[in-house]
């Protein structure tokens, strides 16, 4: 049993010769430097970190600024009348008994019509129809006989003829709806879009997307066509709509599918590309399947985050088989008897054909599952109404 | 030095225990691999590749699990079979010249009568075939199981493989003897 071992580990620690100095230099440079791995690691780690950090913040930005558009669109839409000037002139009004209160209301009327171009051009427009050819403004059971050319302004927005002739007591709440804020000043919203493009245009920021918002309210308008202070579309509306609209959306997609794949092969080392070339072209269809399930949060400004679950499986084949015949010189020894019964050993020899099959039947399957983090920006002209 | 320790500042990437590790078992490992070694590639080119496949794992290795050496050897044999299965050549016939002797004469007891070089030579000018299967199972020690999953070969192959090669190498010696 020892003499057994004695053969085996003299082979296992026998030594070929060799220059191991010489050696040593050849293969120093291709060590792995465990400390650039390292580096690297390092690298990869903080690039992650600072792409996420950069896309959060980014993502925090625009959504920051799109919520100050918001605020910035009421509070010109809010801005465009001069709210001011109107309720100087109700206070004058009210306070006024004396005939000094018609020359208040004539300047108010003007100054109403110098501050807003636009909303004295519409008003202009609705004088003819709506005024009669005196109206009455009262001011605590005191009728006070206005011309039409001085009031036309504030008045000419009660649609109501019934009301037109009637006391300011009467119509006070009336009245109060219809100062010329922007909103019940028009006529139809036609007036109403343009009017609010061209109050944007003139203020200092011009908010573009504003505007498409409004065919929503348009059409909302359209079954309320009537002024009245309870269907009357407010800002406040405008603003839910554009805040709705600014908001993330959430979007699921669950896909499935199939794919093919070309395999291509290549190495520097003519022997192992005999192997390849072999194995390429047995491995040439890849199969490939993937099921997706991402949920996507879309921003109206087109950022995008989506996140979910990924499985891939991707199968390689390598079906090759190789046929040899090979011829081996046998030889045999046996015993035969002769005559006598003595035996007499005999050698034959002969040709010995065989046939050798080698066969690599390969089929490897590469599965992965892994959760996807993707930041993106999709590019369109309008954002997606909900 | 310890080779707990070697290992531990080889894995920092301390070049200077990295070349002790590469002086201290480059030679048996060499010679481990001429006894595989397929004629088409240089041993060393395989040596090259076994050390750096070494380097790239060490961290992968436990003591617990055996002896450096052991574990160093096993991927020198699995690197050096890889190769061999990438090399077409290896399928090409070789002829060999058998004289029986007609004696019976245990194996071992033939090598245990011989020196190293001899007996070297002898398992290197086995056909490919034979002598991985010998290599793994007389020398190394695999059982057939294993040696037929490393080789892609059928369990009986590897049996009869051996069992053939066993009768080359004792014919081999006979041959030696009479000549």
């Amino acid at each position: 049993m020892e003499n057994h071992k004695d053969w085996r580990e003299r082979l296992d620690q026998n030594e070929a010769p060799m220059d191991t100095g010489k050696f040593w230099d050849s293969i120093e440079s291709k060590i792995p430097d465990a400390q650039a791995d390292k580096k690297k690691r390092r690298f990869f780690f903080w690039l992650l970190v600072f792409l996420l950090g950069s896309g959060v913040t980014v993502g925090g930005i625009i959504f920051m600024k799109t919520q100050n558009k918001t605020t910035d669109l009421a509070a010109i839409t809010l801005q465009k009348p001069d709210i001011s000037a109107i309720n100087e002139k109700e206070n004058s009004l009210n306070k006024s008994e004396n005939g000094e209160s018609e020359k208040l209301e004539a300047s108010s009327a003007e100054k109403i019509t110098s501050n807003n171009t636009s909303v004295a051009s519409l008003n202009h427009k609705r004088s003819d129809q709506n005024l009669q050819n005196q109206t009455n403004y009262s001011t605590k059971n005191k009728s006070i006989p206005i011309p039409k050319s001085d009031i036309a302004k504030p008045g000419e927005v009660m649609q109501d003829t019934q009301n037109a002739n009637s006391t300011y007591a009467e119509n006070d709440i009336k009245h109060k709806a219809i100062t010329p804020t922007l909103e019940n000043t028009l006529n139809t919203d036609s007036e109403y879009q343009n009017t609010l493009m061209s109050s944007e245009k003139s203020s200092s920021g011009i908010y573009s997307e504003s505007l498409d918002y409004l065919p929503a309210r348009a059409s909302e308008l359209a079954s309320k066509p009537n002024w009245s202070l309870g269907s009357m579309p407010t800002f406040d509306n405008i603003q839910k709509i554009k805040t709705k609209n600014s908001g993330w959306q959430y979007w699921m997609d669950l896909s499935y599918g199939l794919g093919m794949a070309q395999n291509s092969l290549s190495t520097s080392d003519p022997i192992i590309q005999s192997y390849l070339d072999n194995r390429a072209m047995h491995e040439s269809k890849l199969e490939s399947r993937m099921a997706v399930w991402e949920n996507k949060l879309v921003h109206p400004s087109g950022f995008y985050v989506s996140t979910g679950l990924r499985y891939q499986s991707r199968i390689t084949r390598f079906d090759w088989s190789r046929e040899e015949t090979k011829l081996e010189w046998k030889l045999a020894d046996g015993f035969v008897e002769d005559a006598q019964g003595n035996q007499i050993a005999i050698r034959d020899s002969a040709w010995q054909q065989y046939r050798e099959l080698r066969e690599i039947r390969q089929h490897n399957t590469i599965s992965t599952l892994d959760i996807p983090l993707n930041l993106g920006y999709i590019m369109r002209k309008k954002p997606i109404l909900t | 030095m310890e080779e707990k320790d070697l290992v531990i500042l080889c894995i920092e990437g301390n070049r200077s225990a990295q070349s002790e590790l590469v002086f201290a078992f480059a030679p048996r490992l060499l010679s481990l691999i001429k006894r595989y070694q397929p004629r088409s590639l240089s041993p060393e080119d395989i040596l090259q590749e076994v050390f750096i496949e070494i380097f790239r794992d060490l961290k992968s290795y436990s003591p617990e699990k055996g002896a450096l050496y052991s574990w160093m050897k096993t991927i020198a044999i699995r690197l050096t079979l890889k190769k061999r299965r990438l090399d077409q050549s290896w399928l090409a016939d070789r002829t060999v010249s058998i004289v029986h002797s007609g004696a019976v004469i245990e194996l071992d007891q033939i090598f245990n009568k011989m020196n190293t070089d001899d007996i070297m030579k002898m398992i290197i000018s086995l056909p490919d075939g034979y002598r991985e299967v010998f290599n793994l199972v007389a020398v190394e020690g695999y059982t057939h199981e294993e040696c037929a999953s490393l080789l892609h070969i059928a369990i009986g192959t590897s049996r009869s493989t051996l069992s053939r090669a066993r009768q080359i190498l004792k014919e081999q010696y006979a041959q030696m003897k009479i000549y």
